[in-house]
């Protein structure tokens, strides 16, 4: 196998590419008990609309199908999935994104038949229309749940507010009616374009020896027959530059209202290394301006306009990217109001490059803590690798950023054109 | 060959002070966790809550919260975490430091030594004014607790669970909520606030928890050197009262404008920590409902298609068990047919046996990643102390492996359903 080593943080990975395209990761946890394994695809709930594979045809397949399919892969002809990790002592489980779907198992014995389990039912489909209409009720229930949390409703709306057509607008899981649609062809035609193991990584975390998982994962391979699949074509609609929406405002039951304030970046098609270069400077000017241990974080925070809640995040993907934050408040308008004039301001004066270099610092430390947790530094992994990158590129643009370029980045990017908000207002019971 | 935790060893410090060390090169952070307790009251849960906001604004050395921001930003991002929590009739004031460790840095700066410090002043030397809590900053964390409170609401699961507690143990001392009660925070003052304090400091149990890249007698030594305030000890928390004769099942239900029900359906288990069929409790909640191979899960989401979720849940030291589902309005009655079906499945003792080897074969690997997790340890060795039975994950396992079916239906006999709550549409007031 390949290695890829970081001196700083004395840690490896060990990787190989299969020839059927699957790539396969791991990384050694001595002393961890833990065995984890996430078998991911390059496919979330964005890609609804697609170039079928060798028929040069484009369909829209319902939205929410990704997440289904998510959903129905645990089910096999001999049963459940997740009876056969049980009898293991393992458990499994899987989360859709907007652009990937992601399968994992923990273990502490038993490790290679748990690993043989995960590579077989992620590539074993077996939908019937009977196990797809049982389905339905267990994600309208799903569906409905999210539908009361507020903090997810303010981000969806949010987006939907930011984006016209771009399908980062439409929930992960799709609506009730959308997955009244969904049939098993539709699932099979899903399955056979964005499963096929070129389009997929396998990682493996614990203490474990790579050899041995990597001649585990060749053997499970060489008995499947996989044909060879060209380039998958993704069918994205022309975003325009605007937002749709300057405003979107729901009543929930909740006890105050929330704000979500949102920056569309139009500056998106990056992969690799000038997309992470991208993600961290706007992420660490967002905590210089932002962050606890800023002028604007303490003037909110004394006004009793925010409370610990109180956060942003840089959601960022190769085609379409946005700033976001916000939390509950007792005067979305006010609060809406300080948080322009303080990253105005920011934009005018320039970052203090002081809070710039707490912020590389706080950034390091947490690259560093998430070594620690074999889930979060498989997520922090997957989410790198579909972006053609990873952990030790992003210690080093950490290391080598300069105030300046974040500076640059977020005039252009945190305008006032650019910006829509969400706000839930409460709803008291009748 | 799976290696268990290494042991906590314990140190009593001159002033008292309960210290556990966990040598590790394990992990790359320092963890040190300490806990104040208290006895569950209304009122000493909101000034805890209180507490645990106000020592998050500001020390001595560190006097405002955008310094203390800072300072823990230029520790690598150190994480400062307070907050309350109950286990049993027991109320927990918790500080926690997590570090990133030395030896992965290319300058050190002499991290853990002044992080401690940092901790130590959060601690003991809290930012003041006139010698007692700023009044500025107790005024704007009295809003932050009456907002945490009434934002209980806007997760309708944790709102749905906690109001179920509050009805199934009304007149007992776990019906206190974690965060108190919106009437005290009013009349606390920075002066009551203060003594309150102080008076925690000086009598009340306290122990620290040390988890890191460091062996024992460093460990020691430095909590020594920081933590050698003078207090006199001696507070006795009473034990949880458990056991309660269930003469009537209470049905409450509440009414808002969601987009799903919540049923909770609150249980006594009569099964004190220290009794001998607490594992076996353990294994009944695993096959009942904690885990996707479990009667409920089984049952309610995979077979009927009626929720996305149902499980269960233990509250060991108050030995309470929940059940918990979110379903839609019209499937009230079924889903609670259903889940009643799978509580009697398990007292008549229709357990397979795969239902039975799979739970503990779940459990012992749960146990085992527990070695691998500082802050699951920690909380799990302290559930131990307060029940005055810690057990080691080793032991933990042994008491798994040896639960039989007849374990399990002896103490599915005991447990009793106490309470069920919906949380319901408004829409459908009055119609049932």
């Amino acid at each position: 196998m390949e290695r890829l080593t970081d001196q700083t943080l004395q840690e490896t990975f060990y990787f190989n590419t299969l020839p059927s395209g699957l790539k396969v990761y791991i990384l050694r946890r001595p002393g961890y008990n833990q065995k984890y394994a996430t078998f991911a695809t390059h496919y979330g709930s964005i890609d609804s609309h697609f170039v079928v594979p060798g028929t040069g045809e484009a369909v829209l397949v319902p939205d929410g199908i990704a997440h289904f399919l998510e959903h129905k892969m645990f089910e096999e002809e001999e049963g459940n999935v997740f009876d056969r990790f049980a009898r293991l002592g393992a458990s499994a489980n899987a989360y859709t994104e907007y652009t990937t779907t992601t399968y994992l198992f923990s273990a502490t014995d038993n490790f290679e038949a748990g690993l043989e389990i995960l590579l077989d039912f992620v590539q074993r489909p077996y939908f019937t229309d009977e196990n797809v209409e049982k389905e339905k009720g267990i994600i309208e229930q799903e569906i409905r749940m999210y539908r009361d949390m507020p903090r997810w409703r303010v981000q969806e709306n949010l987006l939907e507010a930011l984006y016209h057509v771009h399908p980062v607008r439409i929930n992960i899981a799709g609506t009730v009616d959308s997955i009244r649609l969904i049939t098993k062809e539709l699932l099979y035609q899903c399955y056979r374009t964005f499963y096929h193991p070129s389009n997929m990584v396998l990682l493996v975390v614990g203490d474990v020896d790579p050899e041995k998982v990597w001649e585990q994962v060749v053997a499970n391979q060489s008995r499947k027959d996989f044909s060879h699949q060209p380039a998958i074509r993704r069918l994205y609609p022309q975003e325009p530059p605007t937002v749709r929406q300057k405003e979107i405002v729901e009543e929930m039951v909740v006890a105050r209202p929330i704000l979500n304030l949102g920056f569309k970046d139009n500056d998106t098609g990056y992969a690799g290394r000038p997309l992470l270069e991208k993600e961290v400077a706007v992420s660490l000017g967002l905590a210089a301006i932002l962050g606890k241990s800023s002028d604007l974080y303490a003037k909110i925070y004394e006004e009793g306009l925010i409370d610990e809640g109180f956060g942003f995040d840089y959601m960022v993907e190769r085609d379409y990217a946005a700033a976001i934050m916000g939390g509950e408040t007792k005067d979305p308008q006010r609060l809406q109001d300080l948080l322009l004039e303080g990253i105005r301001q920011a934009q005018e004066r320039g970052i203090d490059p002081a809070a710039f270099e707490r912020q590389r610092r706080k950034a390091i430390g947490g690259l560093i803590s998430l070594f620690n947790s074999p889930e979060e530094l498989a997520y922090q992994f997957n989410h790198l690798y579909f972006r053609e990158t990873n952990l030790f590129e992003y210690l080093a643009v950490l290391e080598e950023l300069e105030v300046e370029d974040v500076n640059q980045r977020l005039r252009r990017h945190l305008s006032p054109e650019n910006m829509a908000v969400s706000i839930i207002k409460p709803k008291r019971s009748k | 060959m799976i290696v268990l935790a290494e042991e906590f060893r314990e140190h009593v410090l001159k002033n008292g002070l309960r210290l556990y060390v966990q040598s590790t090169p394990k992990f790359k952070t320092t963890i040190i966790n300490l806990f104040l307790h208290q006895n569950l009251t209304d009122q000493n849960a909101t000034k805890d809550a209180l507490l645990a906001y106000i020592l998050r604004r500001g020390s001595e050395s560190a006097p405002t919260t955008q310094i203390l921001a800072q300072r823990l930003e230029e520790l690598y991002g150190a994480s400062l975490h307070t907050d309350v929590f109950k286990m049993g009739e027991r109320h927990l004031l918790s500080l926690r430091l997590d570090l990133v460790s030395e030896r992965f840095l290319a300058h050190p700066d002499d991290l853990l030594r002044r992080g401690l410090a940092l901790f130590r002043d959060v601690l003991t030397r809290p930012a003041l004014e006139g010698g007692v809590f700023r009044p500025d900053y107790l005024q704007q964390e009295k809003d932050t607790l009456r907002r945490t409170i009434e934002g209980l609401i806007n997760d309708k699961g944790q709102y749905a669970l906690t109001r179920c507690i509050e009805e199934m143990c009304r007149g007992e001392p776990y019906a206190t909520f974690r965060y108190g009660k919106l009437e005290e925070i009013e009349p606390v003052t920075t002066e009551d606030l203060y003594q309150y304090y102080q008076g925690i400091l000086q009598v009340n149990p306290i122990d620290i928890f040390l988890v890191g890249d460091l062996d024992f007698d460093t460990a020691v030594g430095l909590i020594e050197g920081t933590f050698q305030f003078p207090r006199e000890g001696g507070l006795e928390i009473p034990p949880t009262q458990v056991e309660k004769t269930v003469t009537e099942i209470k049905r409450v239900t509440d009414y808002e404008d969601v987009n799903q029900g919540k049923l909770i359906l609150g249980y006594r288990t009569n099964v004190p920590y220290t009794d001998p069929d607490l594992f076996a409790l353990v294994v009944y909640n695993g096959i009942l409902g904690a885990f996707p191979h479990s009667k409920l899960f089984l049952n309610v989401r995979e077979k009927a298609s009626l929720a996305y979720y149902a499980n269960s849940r233990l509250e060991t030291t108050k030995g309470l068990l929940f059940v918990s589902s979110g379903i839609e309005f019209a499937n009230f009655e079924r889903a609670l047919d259903i889940i009643q079906e799978q509580v009697a499945d398990m007292v008549s003792g229709r357990i397979s046996d795969e239902e039975l080897d799979n739970t503990k074969r779940a459990l012992i690997t749960q146990l085992k990643e527990e070695a691998d997790s500082p802050g699951r340890r920690i909380v799990s060795q302290l559930e131990g102390l307060i029940n005055g039975r810690p057990l080691s994950p080793a032991e933990e396992m042994r008491a798994i492996e040896k639960t039989t079916r007849e374990d399990v239906v002896r103490v599915a006999q005991r447990v009793k359903l106490d309470t069920i709550y919906f949380l319901d549409s408004s829409q459908r007031r009055g119609r049932h």
